[in-house]
This record gives C-alpha cells, sequence and structure tokens, in this order.
C-alpha cells in the first residue's frame, strides 16, 4: 500500500486544531459543490506483488446526497512522452477479475471492489487502471457523472532494472533525455546530470518520473536557462529501485 | 527551529490561551494517510434549449478536488464513445449541434469531440477541497436552428497523474 506517514507533536497537533477553528469564524461558507459531498477512491494507488490470484482492493464511497449508478472497470494506461498517464476508456485491461462491476450506491454508502490476478503475465508485472464510473439519475441538458481512476500496480517478485538513453533536447528551457523502460518495474525514474560547455559546468537533479514497462518518457534533468547559445554536453546518470542503473553522456543544443 | 522546541513554545502559548492546556510532553502521535482520491460536483442544469445561431452559449460546472497522492489530473471526457459521430456534441433526438462542446478549467478551451491534448487541469502536490470551474462553450452557427431538447452526459475524470 501507498501510505504516507504523518508524524507531530501532541502540542503541536493541540494546536493545529485549536488555532484554525478560531481563525476560521469569519472565512466564506463552503462552496456547493462541497456540501453536495464527494465520490471518493481510497486508496487510489493499489499495489501487491505480482502473482497467481493476487488481490489487491479499493472502496468507493458516495458522500453526495443521492444515489449513484456504478460501472468499474479495469483500463490499461496510455502514457505520453511527459510521463502523464490516461486510462484508455475504449480497452478493459486484460489479466484481471473484478469482485464486481456494476452496483448502485445510496448517499453515505461505500462498496469495496476488489481485483484479482489471473495468471502473471510472461514480463511479470501488470499495471494499470481501475475506473469507477459513478452516474445520477439522467435528465435533459448537460449531466455530469463521476469519473476516478486509481492505478494498479501488481509488482514483480523479480524485478528487472533496464534503461536505454535516447536523444537529449533542451526545450521550453528544460534539459530532458528520452528514456524507454526495457524492464519490467514501474519504479521511479530519476537520477542527475553534470552539464558541460561554453566555459561552464553546471549540475542538475532530474525529476522522477514512473516509466511504464516498454514506454518511452521524456526524463526533464535540468533547467537550461541561462545557457548562452551553443552545443553543450551532458552527462546522464539514471537511478531506478534506488540505484544507478545507467550513466551516457549526450550532446544538445541549447538556441 | 526543533520539534521540541517547537512544541515548547507552541505550550507556552496554548498555556495562555487555554488555561490548563499547557501540559505539552513529547508524545508523538501518529497516523497514515492513504492515497485518495475525492471529486466534489455542483448539480448542473442548462444546454437544454439552444437559441438560433450565430451565438454561443456557455455553462459552468464547479468542481472540488482532494488528492492526497504526488498528482492528479482533472480532466472531462463525452460518454459517448470517443470516435462516434455523437461524441462532444449535444444530441436532440437524431440532430446533432455542428460544433462540438467545448470545455476549459483557466485555459484555452478545448473540443470535447476528442481526447483533450492537455488535461484540464493538473494537481502537481496534495490537496483538499482544491476548487476548480469547468467552463463549457457551445457555439452555434449562423443558420443553425437547434431543435428540441438536447442532452449529453459528460464524464468529470479526477485520475491519477502517475501509473
Amino acid at each position: 500500500m501507498n501510505r504516507r506517514a504523518l508524524t507531530i507533536a501532541t502540542a503541536g497537533a493541540i494546536a493545529a486544531v485549536a488555532i484554525p477553528a478560531a481563525h476560521c469564524a469569519g472565512t466564506a461558507a463552503p462552496k456547493a459543490a462541497a456540501a453536495q459531498g464527494t465520490v471518493s477512491v481510497t486508496p487510489s494507488i493499489m499495489e501487491t506483488t505480482a502473482r497467481r490470484a493476487a488481490s489487491i482492493s479499493t472502496v468507493v464511497r458516495n458522500t453526495t446526497n443521492r444515489a449513484l449508478k456504478f460501472t468499474v472497470k479495469p483500463r490499461p494506461w496510455r502514457q505520453s512522452k511527459s510521463g502523464g498517464v490516461r486510462a484508455i476508456r475504449s480497452r478493459t485491461l486484460r489479466g484481471v477479475g473484478l469482485s464486481t462491476k456494476r452496483f448502485k450506491l445510496g448517499a453515505g454508502k461505500s462498496r469495496r471492489v476488489y481485483v484479482t490476478m489471473g495468471s502473471v503475465p510472461s514480463r511479470g508485472s501488470l499495471y494499470g487502471a481501475l475506473e469507477a464510473v459513478g452516474k445520477p439519475k439522467r435528465g435533459s441538458g448537460v449531466n455530469v457523472a463521476y469519473r476516478l481512476v486509481a492505478s494498479m500496480r501488481f509488482n514483480p517478485s523479480s524485478k528487472r532494472y533496464r534503461l536505454r538513453a535516447g536523444t537529449a533536447s533542451a526545450s521550453r528551457g528544460v534539459l530532458g533525455v528520452l528514456v524507454r523502460n526495457a524492464g519490467n518495474t514501474a519504479d521511479a525514474v530519476g537520477g542527475s546530470v553534470r552539464i558541460t560547455g561554453g566555459g561552464g559546468a553546471w549540475n542538475g537533479t532530474a525529476t522522477a518520473v514512473r516509466i511504464l514497462p516498454g514506454k518511452l518518457v521524456r526524463v526533464k534533468l535540468a533547467s537550461t536557462r541561462g545557457l548562452r547559445r551553443g552545443t553543450y554536453s551532458a552527462r546522464v546518470t539514471l537511478t531506478q529501485g534506488g540505484k544507478r542503473r545507467l550513466t551516457t553522456t549526450k550532446r544538445f543544443t541549447v538556441g | 527551529m526543533s520539534r521540541r522546541r517547537h512544541a515548547a513554545v507552541l505550550g507556552a502559548a496554548l498555556a495562555l490561551a487555554l488555561p490548563g492546556a499547557a501540559a505539552a510532553q513529547d508524545t508523538d502521535v501518529g497516523g497514515e494517510v492513504e492515497e485518495t482520491l475525492a471529486l466534489g460536483l455542483e448539480p448542473v442544469s442548462g444546454f437544454e434549449t439552444f437559441p438560433a445561431g450565430p451565438g454561443t452559449e456557455t455553462l459552468a460546472i464547479d468542481a472540488e478536488v482532494t488528492s492526497t497522492g504526488a498528482r492528479a489530473v482533472l480532466d472531462i471526457e463525452d460518454e459517448a464513445a470517443p470516435g462516434s459521430r455523437a461524441a462532444g456534441r449535444m444530441r436532440s433526438g437524431a440532430g446533432l449541434l455542428d460544433a462540438p462542446l467545448e470545455g476549459r478549467v483557466g485555459g484555452a478551451f478545448q473540443p470535447l469531440d476528442a481526447l483533450l491534448a492537455e488535461p484540464l487541469a493538473s494537481f502537481s502536490r496534495p490537496v483538499t477541497r482544491a476548487p476548480a470551474r469547468i467552463v463549457l462553450r457551445q457555439r452555434i452557427g449562423a443558420g443553425e436552428r437547434p431543435r428540441g431538447t438536447y442532452e449529453k452526459t459528460l464524464l468529470i475524470t479526477l485520475s491519477t497523474g502517475t501509473p
């Protein structure tokens, strides 16, 4: 499970509760959207080790003041070169089964949905999205439905790390390098860069990004603002799973 | 400021504000924040009928986003299958408006007859009840005569931004 630990001192906790309460008296009333409640999925990132019959689950909760009809489906991801992902609504992710696919949730009700892995893919891992669509009663005009997309990670029992670096380029003030994940895990890829050229040297830290196995993503390495026009050399070190996986030198041009 | 000193200062402050509450101890309390996505939507009504063109109609949908993860994305899609004739277009019986619906949150309008090139909004840090106003726009062409009552179901999508 992906959880973030939160620890605070007792006195701090008391203050955190007491002080805002005193300050909130004059603030604006909550927005209508909040008054109508929400539809939520918790956890929104589910993960476990891939094995036959491995199971993960999430809770779909309806705190709105009306009943909603839900449809839940597993979807494959589409990952863009920027690293962003979208669940492909026209396709269904194969290799997993759901405990329930359609259900109605009254106001204030919740339902746990289990996702169970069938056979383990040859790659040893499976990454996808779990889509929950909640629709109210339909009327004329524009109707809005809730669609929440959670992440499912069936991580490999034996991780293989393999990264391949493509071209490096400076675009919109950022140096990036194309990286293909040829391994079997979506562990975040990070790293560092040392840029030389133009009579100087600069260091940068890559923005960590999760790359789906087989996908190509542009990993942002450093800002190029302040660099003069010209050709530079970048010594790129990529890390994944807490270890250095690839070191390569790329040339790029600013201007 | 160290946590111990921080706690002591807060304890002293509380002693002034709340007599009897000054017994601050360095007992840690803890908790776990599970990754959560929550979407609130204000009920919306509109775009049932349209005047004859040319003209432009707009409609706002107020949303609230809660995400405890590092990244979340707010999007909008037509319920109709992507690529279908009705995708992104207001429907009245068998009739469709010529121009697709368009949507935006702050940025430029994007047509809803295809997947959005860019998400409506991205949240690159945890947020609680972050407001987002989705504005829909419908253009009516010159000479276009909308008839009947129109309808369309839109999926307001809140997604984890990372796989």
